[in-house]
């Protein structure tokens, strides 16, 4: 029997591009929708809960993009990178929860005390000291709120920019702007992060001259 | 350093071929260009060095491993992929998945203010009441005289009004009838 070419199907799932297993996924093989799962549960997570700040709801909004995917298998077509078209989708259900204000975000922006996210602001190849840590935790805070402060469209630029590694064609076509327009929109939140995180930078820039005296 | 650098930055370069210039995707010659300047503007390459400072200080912010509930996560979608049934994406599918729709909660709203538009009509109500207050009927004044047998006093018409406060119009007409101040 000829090998199901189109869809990739003799090729390792490893292998295959997500499109490939999206169309597995429309000709009725399940199995597309673990791999897709386990490709971009987390960062689809993680953009959501960058945009919300609340992790149960970015875990059921994360969940609702899965399930529009799922539901929209039978009709999709690769006329788009499959990434960006799931961002869209993640990047609409975070912004419909911000203006709808669902979303419960901490409006104190203490140290943060979650999961990992001290840990996870070490540097690399540096000894954390628990001064360290307190900095670093201290610092996440800082970025976090002056992020959080951006307008809608400048903090979805800069998290889908910054954290997904999406380039600026991507980002344009998940906002639904021009890639000039996304540039410029880039620069704009920026800016505004660079006069919010001047005393962070400033700090930084000491700490580090102070390391390496 | 504050806005005003920012106006001087962009007045000397383009808004869209900064942060490409700073992340090196800037076409050569346009870089070139860029580069050519900076070189010479003390200000527009200190708020550079600012810029990409804190693009670097935002790498420095990771959000940490996935959470453990997130290993619930899979199972959470085909269980609510399981309980939709097989939701596909056909016109009868969408039809059928509780997505909001603007058009139809209009249309509902429209309908449900004309039933209560329909429902606060006028109409004859006459409700029991242990007291004079609060009971309420239409009235038409000359109706209800002509009714008593009183007749020769027109008020007007009055289509609502509380039986209390007709009986306190009668003793209004009764008192001017008796100090022969006729209404009519």
């Amino acid at each position: 029997m000829e090998p199901f070419r189109q869809s990739g199907r003799d090729k390792p799932p490893a292998a295959e591009t997500d499109e490939e297993v999206m169309l597995r996924l429309k000709a009725g093989e399940e199995d597309g929708l673990d791999i897709l799962l386990s490709r971009y549960r987390g960062p689809i997570y993680y953009h959501l809960y960058r945009m919300i700040w609340n992790p149960a709801r970015a875990e059921e909004l994360a969940q609702d993009v899965f399930l529009r995917m799922y539901r929209a298998r039978k009709s999709y077509k690769p006329s788009a990178k499959f990434s960006t078209w799931l961002f869209r989708i993640a990047t609409n259900a975070g912004l419909n929860e911000l203006r709808d204000g669902r979303m419960r975000r901490e409006k104190e922006i203490s140290s943060d005390t979650e999961g990992g996210e001290v840990a996870a602001g070490r540097v690399a190849a540096r000894v954390p000291t628990p001064e360290r840590e307190v900095l670093t935790a201290e610092r996440n805070t800082r970025i976090r709120a002056a992020v959080d402060a951006l307008p809608e469209n400048q903090k979805t630029a800069v998290l889908l920019h910054k954290y997904q590694g999406m380039d600026y064609g991507e980002i344009g076509e998940i906002l639904g702007v021009s890639q000039s327009a996304l540039k410029s929109l880039l620069f704009r939140a920026y800016e505004r992060l660079r006069i919010e995180l001047r005393p962070l930078v400033a700090a930084g820039g000491e700490r580090e001259e102070q390391e390496a005296s | 350093m504050n806005n005003e650098m920012s106006d001087e930055l962009t007045r000397h370069l383009r808004e869209e071929e900064i942060v490409p210039y700073l992340e090196g995707k800037l076409p050569e010659a346009r870089r070139a260009g860029l580069d050519g300047h900076l070189q010479g503007c003390g200000d527009c390459r200190a708020h550079m060095d600012e810029l990409r400072s804190v693009m670097a200080e935002m790498g420095e912010w990771v959000v940490s491993e996935p959470p453990e509930t997130l290993g619930a996560f899979d199972a959470a979608v085909r269980t609510r992929i399981a309980a939709e049934g097989d939701a596909g994406s056909g016109w009868l599918a969408g039809w059928m998945q509780p997505q909001p729709r603007p058009a139809w909660g209009l249309a509902l709203g429209v309908l449900v203010l004309g039933a209560a538009g329909l429902w606060m009509l006028p109409r004859d109500t006459v409700t029991p009441d242990d007291g004079i207050a609060g009971l309420v009927i239409e009235a038409d004044v000359d109706a209800v005289i002509r009714a008593s047998g009183d007749d020769g006093v027109a008020t007007g018409d009055e289509l609502w009004m509380t039986d209390y406060e007709l009986i306190q119009e009668f003793d209004a007409l009764f008192e001017d009838g008796e100090n022969g101040n006729s209404r009519l």
